[in-house]
C-alpha cells in the first residue's frame, strides 16, 4: 500500500504541527500581515503534505474565485445586478462546477458514456483516466462559489482582500472536511480576530478531546466490530446482526464526522476564530426537516441558500416547491459521490421531506416541538429509522449490496449474533441517549476545569489524550468525509 | 463575576501586559475565573514562599502565552505518558531516514519517562485492555518452528535446482453437510478481494467463509503485525479446508534479519530472507487435506512498484511449486490491458470497460475484486473435482 502521508487531526504529526503553528501565531498576532501569512503558509504546508500537486489546484481555485468576486463587484451598478454581473456569476459557477466535476465525476462519466456509446458503435473521444480526488475539493469549491454569489446578491458588502480570501479558502482547520464557512463569517474575523483573553479555551479543549474520543474511540470501534464485517458480506450475517450494523453505522458516521468537525472548531477557537456549528444532536430530530437543521448544518445551509433558493425555493406552486426540495436532496446526494447509491440516499431524504411537508400532522407543530408525547415518540422513531435506512445506501459499496442488507433483515433471526456484544449495544444506545442530554450539563465541568492552573490543565488534557490513544485502535481508520 | 476569596492584591490586566512580577521569596499563583459571559478574569494571589521550581512562570498570566503554554504542556505531558507507544510507532516505520529520525526523537523521551515512572499508567491501561505493545522484531520464531516441524525452510534457497514436488494432492468436495471452511486474509489487498470471495463463496451454500484483512501489514515487518504467528493460530484453531492469502503490497520495504541486519529490497540478501519467510509461512499453514492458495499481487500503476511485485510473485510461485497443497494463484493476467501492462479500465464480462482499480493505482475496485474472487473460486472448483465439478455451483459471475 502506498503511504500518502496524510496529516490527519488525530495524529502525533498534527499535534506537533498545530502546537508549532499556535505558538508562532500568537507571537505574530500583533502584526496582522505576519499572522495571516503564517496561517496561509501553514495551511498550504498542511495541504501539500498530502500531495504537493494539489496545492496548485487550491491556489488556482482561490485566485480564480477572487478575481470573479472582484469582477462581479465591479459590474454591479449601485448594488443592483446587471447583465454583465449575471454572466460573470454564471461563468464562475460553471468554472467551479467544471473543476469539481472533473475530479469527482470524470471516471464515472467517461466510463458510463463510453460504454453507452459503444453499444451504438460510436467511439469515445475522451480518454479514460483514474482521477484521484483531491482532499477537500468539495469544501473549498463550495466556499468559493458562495463568495462570488454573496457579492452578487449584495450579502457581502465588502469583498475580501486577496490575502484574506486566500487565508479564508485554505485555512487548515476547515480545509479538508469543513465546516463550510462563509466569507461573511470568517472575513470580519480575519480583520479583527478574538483577543486571547476572550477565547473560551475550556470550550476549545473540550471540543477537541470529545471530538477525538468520538472519532478515534467510538467510530473506529463500531466500524471494526460490526459495520465493516456486515456491510462487506451481508449474506453471512443473521437479521439481528444486520439490523444492529445499520444502527451502528448511523452512530459511526455521526461520531466520525461530528468528531472531526468538533476538532476543527476547537483548533480554530484556540487561534481566535469562531466557526459555525455543524452538528446539533441530529438523532433527536422529530422530522427529516428537523434532521437537516441538525446534521452537517453548514452543508444544509449551503444547499438551501445556493441550490434550493437558486432553483426557485418555495416561491411557486406546491409541486414546484416539492420538485425543488427533491432536486436539492438528489443533487446533494450526488455531491457525496458519483454512484447510484448516493443518488438513492438523496432521493430517500428528498421524498421524505416532500411527504412530511404536505401530509398534515407529520411535522410537529411549534407548541409540540418539545415534550415526551406519544406523537413525538412516533415521529422520532420514524425519522430515526428513515435516516438509518437511508444511511445503508450511503455506506454500501454498491446498490446490490445495499439491497442485500435490507433482504438480510428478513432472515436468520434465530442465528447467534456473535458480533453484538453488550459493550457494542451500550455504545450505540449511549450515543443515541447522549443526544437528548441538554448541553448545559457541560458547564459545571467547564468551570471546574477553567479554575485549574495551566500545569494542571495540561496534565488533565494529556491524560485524556493518552486514554483516547489507549482505547482507540492501533491504526485509526480513514476518515469517511475525506472522500467527498 | 465571582471573586476568589480575599485576593490580597488586585491588578487591572490588559491583554498585552505581563501583570505580575514575582517578589523575591514569594510565589505568585494565578487563577482564572469564568463568569457567565465566559470572559476569563485574572486574580493574582500571593500565597507565600515556594521553591523556584514549583512557581508558575509569571508569563502564563499573559493570555496568549497561557494558551500556548497549556497546549505545549499537554503535548509534553502526553509525550511522556505515552512514550512507550511513540517510540514503538517510530520503530515500526519502514527502515530509513524517517524511521531513524523519529526513533532518535522518542528514545530519550522514553528514557526520561521510564526513569520517572510516567509510562506506567499507560502500561497498566494496556494490561487492562489486553494489548501487547510489539511483536517479535525478527522472524526467528516462525522460521525455527517451520524448520523443526516440516520441510526445512532453510533448504528453500538451496533448492533452486531441485525438481518441484509433484502435486499428488486433491481437495475434497464440499457438501452442504460438510462445507469447506474457507479462510481469506492478508494485507489491505485482501479487504476488497476477501470481501468479494466471502460473498461469492457464501452464496454457494457449501462454503463457510471467514475474512481477516489488515491494512499496512505483510511479511517484512513482524514487529508491526506478526502474520506467521497469527496464521498458525488460525490454522490450528479453525482448521480451515482452504486458506487464501495475499501478501506483498506493503512488503517492498527494508527488513531486519534474526541476526539484526537490515536490508533494503534491492539487496540480494533481502530476497533471500523474504524467500525464507514465504517458505516458512507456507510450511506453517500447509496441512494434510488443506489447500493453501497464495494469491500473487496484480500489476501496479507505479512501474517501480509493479516490477517489485513481479519479483515477489516469482518467489511465491517458486516456493508454492515446491510444496504439496500450496497453490500459487497468478492474479497478474486478470489486470493487464491488451499490451500486457497495468490497466485501470478493462473489458468486463459484457465487453464494457469497467474500472477495476482504486484511484490510488494499487488497490482493487469492487468490480476488480469480484473478478479476482470469481477466478479464484473457479480455480478452487477445478482443484477439488476437475473442470466440470458438480460440487460448487457453476453459475459464477
Amino acid at each position: 500500500m502506498k503511504d500518502f502521508g496524510h496529516v490527519l487531526f488525530p495524529t502525533v504529526d498534527f499535534a506537533i504541527f498545530f502546537t508549532a503553528v499556535l505558538a508562532a501565531y500568537w507571537v505574530l498576532r500583533p502584526w496582522r500581515l505576519g499572522w495571516r501569512l503564517l496561517l496561509l503558509g501553514a495551511s498550504y504546508f498542511f495541504y501539500g503534505y498530502w500531495d504537493v500537486r494539489f496545492c496548485l489546484l487550491l491556489a488556482g481555485s482561490t485566485a480564480a474565485n477572487w478575481l470573479f468576486g472582484q469582477a462581479v463587484g465591479a459590474a454591479l451598478r449601485g448594488g443592483e445586478k446587471t447583465a454583465v454581473s449575471r454572466w460573470l456569476v454564471a461563468g464562475s459557477v460553471a468554472a467551479n462546477l467544471a473543476l469539481l466535476g472533473f475530479f469527482k465525476y470524470y471516471n464515472f462519466f467517461t466510463s458510463e458514456v463510453r460504454n453507452g456509446l459503444g453499444d451504438f458503435g460510436i467511439g469515445m473521444p475522451m480518454p479514460l483516466l483514474n482521477v484521484i480526488l483531491p482532499v477537500g475539493i468539495s469544501f473549498f469549491t463550495f466556499q468559493g462559489l458562495s463568495y462570488v454569489i454573496d457579492i452578487h446578491r449584495g450579502d457581502l458588502k465588502k469583498p475580501l482582500s486577496f490575502l484574506d480570501f486566500a487565508v479564508f479558502q485554505s485555512f487548515f482547520a476547515h480545509l479538508v472536511a469543513g465546516p463550510i464557512v462563509r466569507a461573511s463569517e470568517l472575513g470580519p474575523q480575519l480583520i479583527r480576530p478574538m483577543a486571547a483573553r476572550e477565547i473560551n479555551t475550556t470550550l476549545a479543549f473540550s471540543l477537541i478531546i470529545a471530538g477525538l474520543f468520538k472519532k478515534v474511540v467510538v467510530s473506529s470501534y463500531l466500524s471494526e466490530q460490526i459495520v465493516d464485517p456486515v456491510f462487506r458480506v451481508p449474506g453471512e450475517h443473521g437479521g439481528f446482526e444486520v439490523l444492529v450494523a445499520m444502527y451502528a453505522y448511523a452512530i459511526q458516521i455521526f461520531a466520525d464526522f461530528s468528531g472531526y468537525t468538533d476538532i476543527a472548531i476547537g483548533c480554530a477557537l484556540l487561534l481566535g476564530f469562531r466557526f459555525p456549528q455543524n452538528f446539533d444532536a441530529p438523532y433527536r430530530a422529530l422530522s427529516l426537516q428537523d434532521f437537516w437543521r441538525r446534521w452537517h448544518m453548514t452543508l444544509s445551509r449551503w444547499l438551501r441558500d445556493y441550490l434550493y433558493i437558486g432553483l426557485g425555493g418555495n416561491r411557486g406552486s406546491r409541486l414546484f416547491t416539492a420538485r425543488n426540495l427533491a432536486l436539492t436532496m438528489v443533487l446533494g446526494g450526488l455531491w457525496h459521490g458519483a454512484a447510484w447509491t448516493f443518488v438513492a440516499w438523496g432521493a430517500i431524504h428528498g421524498a421524505g421531506l416532500v411527504v412530511e411537508r404536505y401530509i398534515p400532522g407529520l411535522l410537529p407543530g411549534k407548541d409540540a416541538r418539545r415534550g415526551l408525547t406519544p406523537a413525538n415518540v412516533i415521529r422520532w422513531a420514524i425519522t430515526f429509522h428513515l435516516v438509518v435506512g437511508a444511511w445503508v445506501f450511503f455506506r454500501a459499496q454498491s446498490f446490490d449490496l445495499a439491497l442485500e442488507m435490507f433482504s438480510g433483515l428478513g432472515r436468520g433471526w434465530g442465528a447467534s449474533a456473535p458480533l453484538v456484544t453488550p459493550l457494542l449495544a451500550a455504545a450505540i444506545a449511549g450515543m443515541v441517549a447522549l443526544q437528548f442530554l441538554p448541553a448545559r450539563l457541560n458547564v459545571r465541568w467547564h468551570v471546574s476545569f477553567s479554575r485549574l492552573t495551566p500545569a494542571a490543565q495540561a496534565a488533565c488534557l494529556a491524560g485524556c489524550l493518552v486514554l483516547v490513544n489507549a482505547l482507540g485502535p492501533e491504526g485509526v481508520s480513514p476518515f469517511i468525509y475525506f472522500r467527498f | 463575576m465571582r471573586i476568589s476569596p480575599r485576593p490580597r492584591r488586585k491588578f487591572a490586566l490588559g491583554p498585552y501586559e505581563v501583570p505580575v512580577i514575582a517578589l523575591e521569596g514569594t510565589h505568585v499563583e494565578l487563577t482564572v475565573m469564568i463568569d457567565a459571559t465566559v470572559t476569563p478574569v485574572f486574580h493574582p494571589r500571593v500565597i507565600g514562599a515556594r521553591p523556584w521550581f514549583l512557581r508558575a512562570p509569571a508569563i502564563l498570566a499573559f493570555p496568549p502565552a497561557r494558551i500556548v503554554g497549556v497546549v505545549g504542556g499537554t503535548l509534553v505531558f502526553a509525550a511522556l505518558l505515552n512514550a512507550d507507544h511513540l517510540l514503538d510507532g517510530a520503530e515500526k516505520k519502514p527502515f530509513g531516514r524517517d524511521h531513524d529520525f523519529w526513533v532518535a526523537v522518542w528514545e530519550p523521551v522514553q528514557e526520561v519517562s521510564d526513569q520517572l515512572y510516567l509510562n506506567r499508567p499507560r502500561r497498566w491501561l494496556d494490561d487492562v485492555t489486553n494489548r501487547e505493545i510489539r511483536g517479535p522484531v525478527s522472524m526467528a520464531a516462525p522460521l525455527a518452528v517451520a524448520t523443526a516441524t516440516g520441510t526445512p525452510a532453510a533448504t528453500a534457497t538451496a533448492a533452486a535446482a531441485s525438481t518441484p514436488v509433484p502435486t499428488a494432492f486433491r481437495l475434497r468436495l464440499p457438501t452442504a453437510d460438510r462445507p469447506w471452511k474457507l479462510w481469506v486474509g492478508g494485507d489491505s489487498m485482501a479487504i476488497e478481494f476477501g470481501g468479494a470471495l466471502a460473498r461469492l463463496s457464501g452464496v454457494t451454500g457449501v462454503i463457510t467463509p471467514d475474512l481477516d484483512a489488515r491494512a499496512a501489514t505483510g511479511l517484512t515487518r513482524p514487529d508491526f503485525f506478526d502474520w506467521p504467528s497469527e496464521l498458525k493460530k488460525i490454522a490450528d484453531r479453525d482448521k480451515p479446508d482452504v486458506m487464501v492469502v495475499i501478501f506483498g503490497a506493503n512488503d517492498s520495504q527494508g527488513l531486519k534479519t534474526a541476526a539484526g541486519n537490515i536490508y533494503q529490497p534491492e539487496a540480494a540478501e533481502w530476497k533471500a530472507e523474504y524467500r525464507l519467510r514465504v517458505a516458512a509461512t507456507m510450511d506453517l499453514i500447509a496441512a494434510p487435506g488443506r489447500l493453501v492458495v497464495w494469491v500473487g499481487q496484480p500489476p501496479m500503476e507505479d512501474s517501480d512498484l509493479s516490477k517489485r511485485m513481479a519479483g515477489l510473485n516469482e518467489i511465491f510461485r517458486e516456493e508454492a511449486a515446491r510444496r504439496n497443497g500450496v497453490l500459487f494463484f497468478d492474479s497478474w493476467p486478470l489486470f493487464v490491458d491488451a499490451n500486457g501492462r497495468y490497466g485501470a479500465f478493462l473489458p468486463g464480462g459484457s465487453g464494457d470497460l469497467q474500472n477495476m482499480r482504486d484511484a490510488d493505482g494499487v488497490h482493487l475496485s469492487l468490480t476488480g475484486a469480484d473478478r479476482l474472487a470469481s477466478a479464484v473460486l473457479t480455480r478452487l472448483n477445478t482443484e477439488a473435482a476437475g473442470p466440470a465439478a458438480p460440487g460448487i455451483p457453476s453459475n459464477l459471475p
